[in-house]
């Protein structure tokens, strides 16, 4: 496990010049596991020398774990490999599904919660897990709809499934303010459903909301003000948690991406107050 | 849904409940209104019927997120994939044609970045024989996109030089290119072009520059500092296709007799001089006999 203090950064393409430059004071890098499960040459070699200096976590899009399709052993087979090449403290991906019907959407899409679906997710959350033989990490989504056939909430379903396939938490803090908001739930009532000491990391990004209200989990601006306040409240309720900041669009220079993990950072050492 | 299913039926659940989902992401959106809508009207009722309405309102407002996010996300990714033909299309009509293309081959991989593999083809009988910007520029621009992007993501491969047993017997030999080298043809100044994109703000269409006064032939290699271009001369170019799909004897037997008009010294020198220059800077990745 990563130390309960740590501060990460999602690596992206912009990054590496001032990675190699700079070897900037971050505890460590998340990568996105698809970007280097191919043969393809200088994703490998940059990745290998950052790689020399700093611990990376494995972040998947694509196990695709709700679908009614089959999980795709070739992907398991590179990702084990890409696990052991970076010797992963963790994996994680997605409580989603992401294809079906032999398509890959390339997007993490809802399902209805219901009881019968924490089956079927802690089953393959189990075999996958075993498979890599590192601890994995489920993600919640941020959503845009909800359905009638739901018949739990989301953070019954979520820990519901972390518990039945003893697995652990990727909570991600932004997705569920963004949620909470689209879908008109408390989101302390969330936070307060999860076991804290199950949780890997904690993952921070910025969103944008539109003028009918509806917030788009973009990734493109610095987190906003109610999503740090709910991340304090995150620390405070659980003693601490590896903590990684996501930027995927609109890239900033990365002194500004740093200057924001420094909230987190203050969060942290106590620094700051409601 | 009353009861609890069964592990099959919330497969067949699942399976049914993501056909429809499907449905509605790959709904192609409306370019009518020249901003790119989601067509809600042709959403499956059946799913609109399940979203919850409180907050938000319509049902479709949701889902009309994930259809154009869909769409957006795949785009996004053809134009860094292509980004020269992209630009010299506009994004507007590149899209539209991505969209086309992406409808006919929906993606199934999942490296979002092999989404555009035939585009080049495609576009090539797509693109209407005539129209303001030459076909044939917008192929070749396509098609320095698509060997740009093969290189880059190419394995990494030794590079074969030869020692003294493939010596005795070179013009047996049969070469194998590097998965890291292209060798293009361009009538217009594409590929400097395609370094200067970035001078050009906006997504409209950018001019296409006048043509060349010849065809040129380049190599585009990837080498650890990045891809490099080098200008080959016609029958350089030539040589090297010859040599990728022939023993050397039989390639140098030919390139000889398609240039007879060429004095045979000259033609040996030059032979050569670009086989020393295509070993050294590591064209070939093996040779078996």
């Amino acid at each position: 496990m990563l130390p309960r203090n740590a501060l990460g950064l999602g690596l992206r393409i912009p990054y590496y010049d001032y990675v190699f430059e700079h070897w900037p004071d971050v505890d460590y890098f998340e990568i996105i596991s698809e970007n280097f499960l191919g043969p393809a040459a200088p994703p490998r070699q940059k990745l290998a020398r950052i790689r020399a200096r700093y611990p990376v976590v494995l972040h998947g899009v694509g196990l695709n774990l709700l679908s009614h399709e089959a999980i795709d052993e070739r992907y398991l087979d590179d990702l084990c490999r890409l696990a052991d090449a970076m010797d992963a403290p963790f994996f994680s991906d997605h409580l989603c599904w992401s294809g079906a019907h032999g398509m890959n959407h390339h997007d993490l899409l809802p399902t209805p919660f219901r009881p019968e679906l924490v089956e079927y997710a802690a089953e393959r959350i189990d075999y996958v897990q075993r498979r890599v033989g590192r601890p994995f990490a489920i993600e919640n989504l941020s959503s845009y709809v909800t359905f009638q056939t739901s018949t739990m909430s989301e953070w019954e379903f979520y820990s519901a499934v972390v518990r039945e396939s003893a697995s652990w938490y990727m909570l991600d803090i932004n997705n569920i303010y963004v949620s909470s908001q689209n879908h008109g739930f408390d989101p302390l009532e969330y936070l307060s459903a999860i076991d804290f000491s199950r949780v890997q990391q904690v993952h921070i990004a910025g969103h944008e909301r539109q003028a009918d209200g509806l917030i788009i989990d973009t990734h493109d601006h610095p987190v906003a003000d109610a999503v740090w306040q709910l991340y304090r409240h995150a620390w405070a309720m659980s003693g601490g948690f590896p903590t990684l900041l996501e930027w995927d669009d609109r890239i900033p220079p990365m002194s500004v991406v740093l200057a924001e993990l420094d909230k987190a950072r203050k969060v942290r050492d106590g620094q700051t107050h409601e | 849904m009353g009861r609890r299913m069964s592990s099959d039926e919330t497969r067949h659940w699942l399976s049914h409940f993501q056909k429809e989902f499907t449905q509605v992401l790959r709904t192609p959106l409306d370019l009518s209104s020249g901003t790119m809508r989601a067509d809600i009207k042709k959403y499956p009722r059946i799913l609109s019927q399940q979203i919850m309405t409180e907050i938000h309102g319509a049902a479709n407002r949701g889902l009309s997120v994930y259809n154009r996010q869909y769409w957006f996300r795949l785009f996004g990714s053809m134009q860094s994939e292509f980004p020269l033909v992209s630009r010299l299309l506009g994004y507007w009509r590149f899209n539209g044609l991505a969209m086309r293309f992406l409808g006919e081959h929906p993606p199934q991989e999942v490296e979002l970045h092999r989404i555009g593999r035939g585009f080049c083809a495609w576009l090539a009988q797509e693109l209407p024989a005539k129209s303001a910007m030459p076909k044939m520029a917008l192929t070749q621009a396509a098609h320095i996109d698509e060997e740009w992007s093969r290189i880059f993501l190419a394995p990494e491969q030794p590079r074969w030089h030869p020692n003294p047993d493939d010596a005795a017997q070179l013009l047996q030999l049969n070469l194998a290119p590097t998965a890291a080298l292209a060798i293009i043809e361009q009538q217009w100044p594409l590929l400097a072009l395609r370094s200067q994109l970035a001078t050009y703000p906006g997504e409209g269409a950018i001019p296409l520059p006048s043509s060349l006064s010849q065809l040129e032939h380049w190599a585009l290699l990837r080498t650890d500092e990045g891809i490099g271009e080098l200008l080959l001369a016609p029958r350089q170019a030539r040589l090297y296709h010859l040599m990728s799909i022939h023993t050397l004897g039989e390639a140098l037997a030919t390139l000889e007799q398609e240039c007879c008009d060429v004095p045979p010294e000259q033609l040996q020198q030059e032979i050569a001089s670009w086989t020393q220059q295509s070993v050294e800077l590591g064209f070939w990745a093996k040779a078996s006999i």
